[in-house]
């Protein structure tokens, strides 16, 4: 842990955690200092990748939120360069959120993205998550999490079968599963797995957090009675179980 | 008219058919006229000076006179008698012995009655009068003429004796003119060859173009004609690639021009809804937010269309029948009666959430406007996947059935508004089925309702990887 991320190491001596917004339009930049300083966060705003470096050279960051379209060095140029000297979580945002830029975002090395417009809420559940990962294990920058035989694939949102087949995956299904195997054999409280979902593109009733687990029980072709994937933990939460390749 | 061929190539090769045989025709009844008038000339004229002259000393000569001139000059061909009675000529002598004969008598020095006698094979030519037996002409004309070989002229000379010549004329011509017929059948088979060549030639390049115009409709990326052939065709060819380039960049300036103006919306909408984070009243920032879920599924839906066909996303072998359980899932969740049917046995090679997309807006059309109680079937065929989707609904008059698969087209508006369409789900799934080389169309259900039928062929050419690169080179 002491060589992925030096501010990480000492997360208990700050009273708040810091984050760096890099976005070129001033109304943006402005707002989310205010939402995110109400959050809870100790926020600094830049415009590009000049001021970025300066910022980052003064002060250790917890994580930044780095808009995709910036002028002069775009996104995900200062996200490969960032990379190269230093593990802080990013958070890209993207106006396209096609798979495209999904793929090059987490290849570049970003934890996570986010397309515009995204709520403020969702923006919020990323960020924790992120540090809360950051926390435990660092950054995890890899774009497909394995499980069991299974993949998920982070870019193209698809779950891919033991066989390579892939399954293709509504959007709810997505962020359930996605939230599952980035905390794999880890009990997942219900309020973390509503944060997990909630999204402008989930519909009302997939916000069932039991209507979702048994969707995707049927998706991973696992017992709903006896479940060995998914498994229900009594009066806590979700857990995704996967056992080593050799069980 | 009826008769001529519809096709440019048929009727330039009737046309230059006809042409030739009717200028051929026009020359052989020249020279066939020109044939009879020489064959006359050679044959008819100098024999009829020769016998009138003949005539005319044996009719002035004494009887012994008569001998001496028959035995010194009666020579090959001509033979000539006195002792062969006045032989009875049939009613209609051939009309090459009236010619022949109005000839004699021109050349006669006094007027002699005399008459022409076509004589068949049989009769000996060098034997005088021993057995004669003369065949006479009066048959069929074609019959004389076929054997107007040998003839015999007798004339009744002034002392009342008969002199009869026997004359061994040249052999007709060769009868039916076989070679001319020969020649101009060949000449036909020639012209008409080389002309059917020249014009499919001339022809295959239209049928290309024609194609090309029709194949535009679907695909604006579709390669270049070959600017080939003959100057007219490979000028029309560059034409017609002069015009779906500027189409293209027309089409592209227009898309781009809609999806900044999507893009740049989403800034602004991200704005806002952090600004109501700070309402204070519950009620509003609820029905703010959800007026900017509804621009921004406007937005995302003009985007999608935009982009439908050529999205970022890999092609890869997908789950039918997950996807068709998670479709339905999805409409259950909403209400909706819906009953699956049928699977598919392999993998779908497909753009999964296009494919997703693009089913899950054809089921939403079915239930929005169904009736609530939807039929999803799904059809595994060698060659494709066929999705069927049945609706119980009021259905779309089958004037409308095409015109709703055009954008932002809604037949009842106010009521598209009331379920929240966008005009723009049938555009996509329409966009998204053609992009993977596939369809989607409409028709109606027996016993009332809409079937939908959405085809994904198996044998899917994926565009390449590289084609994918240079596509994202101009961002949609």
């Amino acid at each position: 842990m002491l060589m992925l991320h030096k501010t990480a190491t000492f997360p208990a001596r700050r009273m708040t955690q810091r984050i760096l917004v890099v976005d070129d339009d001033p109304g943006l930049r402005e707002l989310l200092d205010g939402y995110l300083r109400d959050s809870g966060f100790d926020v600094q705003t830049v415009a590009d990748g000049e001021s970025m470096r300066e910022r980052l050279a003064r002060a250790p960051f917890d994580l930044i939120v780095l808009d995709l379209m910036l002028p002069g060095e775009d996104g995900l140029t200062l996200c490969r360069r960032l990379r190269a000297h230093s593990a802080v979580p990013i958070l890209m945002l993207t106006a396209r959120g096609d798979e495209f830029e999904r793929v090059l975002g987490l290849e570049m090395g970003a934890d996570d993205y986010l397309a515009k417009p995204f709520s403020p809420r969702e923006l919020l559940a990323r960020i924790r998550s992120i540090l809360r990962r950051a926390g435990d294990r660092g950054a995890d920058a890899s774009s497909r999490i394995g499980f069991d035989g299974w993949t998920l694939d982070m870019g193209a949102h698809h779950l891919i079968d033991p066989e390579g087949v892939v399954v293709v995956l509504s959007t709810g299904e997505f962020r359930l599963l996605r939230a599952l195997a980035e905390n794999l054999n880890r009990v997942l409280t219900r309020d973390q797995l509503i944060d997990a979902i909630a999204g402008r593109e989930a519909n009302r009733l997939e916000r069932t957090v039991d209507v979702l687990v048994s969707r995707l029980r049927k998706r991973l072709r696992d017992d709903a009675r006896e479940p060995r994937m998914i498994r229900t933990v009594r009066s806590e939460g979700y857990m995704l179980v996967s056992r080593p390749p050799s069980s | 008219m009826k008769l001529l061929p519809r096709s440019l190539f048929g009727r330039v090769v009737f046309a230059t058919v006809v042409a030739v045989v009717a200028s051929q025709l026009v020359v052989a009844w020249l020279l066939l006229n020109e044939r009879a008038r020489l064959a006359s000339r050679v044959w008819g004229d100098p024999a009829a000076q020769r016998i009138a002259g003949f005539i005319s000393a044996i009719d002035g000569a004494t009887p012994a006179e008569r001998m001496r001139i028959i035995n010194t000059t009666g020579l090959r061909p001509s033979h000539a008698s006195l002792d062969e009675p006045w032989h009875k000529a049939g009613d209609e002598p051939p009309s090459e012995a009236i010619a022949f004969l109005a000839k004699l008598r021109k050349e006669l020095a006094r007027p002699i009655e005399a008459q022409m006698l076509v004589l068949g094979p049989d009769w000996p030519p060098s034997v005088p009068g021993a057995r004669p037996t003369p065949v006479m002409s009066g048959g069929p004309l074609e019959d004389s003429r076929r054997r107007l070989r040998l003839v015999a002229v007798q004339a009744r000379l002034g002392d009342g004796s008969v002199l009869t010549l026997r004359h061994a004329l040249p052999p007709p011509l060769a009868g039916p003119p076989t070679n001319l017929l020969v020649g101009v059948a060949l000449l036909v088979a020639i012209a008409g060859t080389l002309t059917a060549w020249t014009v499919r030639r001339l022809t295959l390049p239209l049928g290309t173009l024609a194609r090309a115009a029709g194949g535009l409709a679907n695909n604006l990326d579709q390669p270049p004609l070959p600017e080939s052939g003959p100057a007219e065709v490979a000028s029309a060819a560059a034409s017609f690639n002069r015009m779906q380039q500027d189409l293209k960049r027309n089409l592209e300036t227009r898309s781009q021009a809609l999806a900044a103006v999507s893009h740049d919306l989403r800034l602004p909408i991200t704005r806002i809804r952090l600004r109501i984070e700070r309402l204070q009243d519950e009620g509003i920032r609820e029905a703010i937010e959800s007026d900017l879920v509804e621009m921004d599924r406007m937005i995302g839906d003009t985007l999608e269309f935009l982009r439908a066909g050529h999205s970022g996303e890999q092609p890869a072998r997908i789950d039918v029948n997950a996807l068709v359980e998670s479709v339905a899932e999805d409409m259950r969740a909403l209400g909706c009666q819906i009953q699956t049917h049928g699977e598919a046995r392999t993998p779908l090679l497909a753009r999964g959430q296009a494919v997703r997309r693009c089913l899950g807006n054809l089921v939403d059309n079915a239930r929005r406007y169904g009736g609530g109680t939807v039929d999803l079937t799904v059809r595994d065929e060698t060659e494709q996947v066929e999705f069927v989707i049945e609706d119980r609904g009021p259905g779309i008059p089958e004037a409308e059935r095409e015109r709703v698969f055009e954008p932002y087209v809604r037949l009842e508006a106010s009521r598209a508004r009331h379920t929240g369409g966008t005009g723009l789900g049938l555009a996509i799934a329409r966009a998204i089925a053609r992009g993977h080389g596939g369809e989607v169309a409409l028709e109606s259900r027996e016993g009332g309702g809409l079937r939908a039928i959405l085809k994904f062929p198996r044998r899917w050419a994926a565009p390449s990887p590289l084609a994918l690169v240079a596509h994202l080179g101009v961002r949609v």
